[in-house]
């Protein structure tokens, strides 16, 4: 897969139109997902996917392999872009589509891979297994592009209990994820 | 991956994929054929007065941004950059719009580089990994606007070097001649 990543990024950088039509294909139905996810909105979730395809279409040159995949660069921009999108909603409209649980919708078709399957349901357990209180904490900031600030004034707690919880969160993740070989370590 | 991009990124795993319309791949495809809206080399794409404003709207924006958003001031960081050797009188000024995760260099006093050569940016970290930022020329004034549409973070140093056009390299063939410090 990263072998592969890296190939499409090469060819991107030298302006090869197939190039995105591949990363496309890949990863489309990941990123729009992911924009699903965060606006709820098909409208502003198309948007958000086309502008994050494009980002990376410009700036393909930047791909840093060491940093991270490209379906990771392509997700952050997505995600971020999203975030961006969602800053006119109300807190509480945040919250709730930052924290509304996730579910099983139709299938994504069957380019959808085993390994992206087996990876979804495993931080799903993950997530699963955390204690309410931070799961919370890291879907808010990730689902919903609270800060950490925000996220204890909601809570009403301090902000070093918030940092704690979502440190606690991620190494919680890490470790699973680690220990089913999902994630590098 | 947890620690790359973004620690909690792992958490877009957790997500199912959904099949998006499919007219929107064509969308895409079609969109990347135009022109860039933001380009890395102005003189061949939009006055420089434009690009010009359209950074000072950019920075102006990214610090009320950063005010109503946090309650207090976090305007954008800036550096500079110094020439030296055959760049000895160029300089540059980095404006890093973090929370954009943009940056815009403007350098000035450039000379103009060698038929079928361009300048290069690197984005360098501090373990000495180059990363290719762009490539560029200046116009006949020794100007030019380069907008480097990632962020900062990570990296310490940026770098030009002149490297063969029109595409310039993945890595750097020699040592730059202009650099500033970043972090």
């Amino acid at each position: 897969m990263a072998g592969g990543d890296a190939e499409i990024a090469r060819r991107m950088a030298a302006r090869d139109p197939s190039a995105l039509a591949e990363l496309y294909d890949r990863y489309g139905s990941l990123a729009y997902g992911v924009a699903l996810r965060v606006l709820g909105d098909p409208g502003r979730a198309e948007d958000t996917v086309q502008d994050a395809f494009l980002k990376l279409w410009y700036a393909a040159r930047g791909f840093d392999p060491a940093r991270g995949s490209l379906r990771t660069w392509l997700i952050a921009a997505v995600r971020n872009r999203a975030i961006d999108q969602l800053r006119g909603r109300s807190l509480h409209e945040r919250r709730e589509l930052a924290l509304r649980p996730e579910v099983e919708t139709a299938a994504a078709g069957p380019e959808e891979e085993a390994v992206a399957a087996q990876e979804r349901m495993a931080v799903r357990a993950a997530l699963a297994e955390l204690p309410e209180e931070q799961r919370e904490a890291v879907q808010l900031a990730y689902f919903g592009g609270f800060t950490q600030a925000e996220i204890a004034e909601m809570a009403g707690v301090p902000l070093s209990t918030v940092k704690g919880r979502m440190r606690l969160a991620l190494e919680k993740l890490a470790t699973y994820l680690k220990g089913r070989g999902l994630v590098d370590g | 991956m947890a620690d790359q991009y973004d620690e909690l990124g792992m958490l877009a795993l957790s997500v199912r994929p959904v099949a998006p319309p499919p007219e929107l791949r064509d969308r895409i495809l079609a969109a990347s054929s135009e022109p860039q809206k933001f380009v890395l080399v102005p003189r061949r794409r939009l006055p420089v007065s434009l690009v010009a404003a359209a950074v000072v709207l950019i920075a102006v924006a990214a610090f009320f941004l950063g005010q109503s958003l946090r309650g207090g001031p976090a305007g954008p960081s800036t550096f500079a950059l110094t020439g030296h050797g055959t760049l000895a009188g160029a300089s540059a000024k980095v404006t890093d719009l973090t929370s954009d995760k943009v940056a815009v260099v403007e350098f000035n006093g450039l000379p103009a580089p060698a038929a079928g050569k361009v300048y290069e940016l690197w984005l360098i970290t501090p373990g000495g990994q180059a990363a290719p930022a762009g490539v560029f020329t200046p116009d006949s004034n020794g100007h030019v606007v380069v907008v480097v549409d990632r962020s900062l973070e990570g990296y310490s140093v940026m770098a030009v070097t002149i490297e063969d056009g029109p595409s310039g390299t993945s890595a750097p063939t020699q040592q730059p001649e202009m650099t500033g410090s970043i972090a």
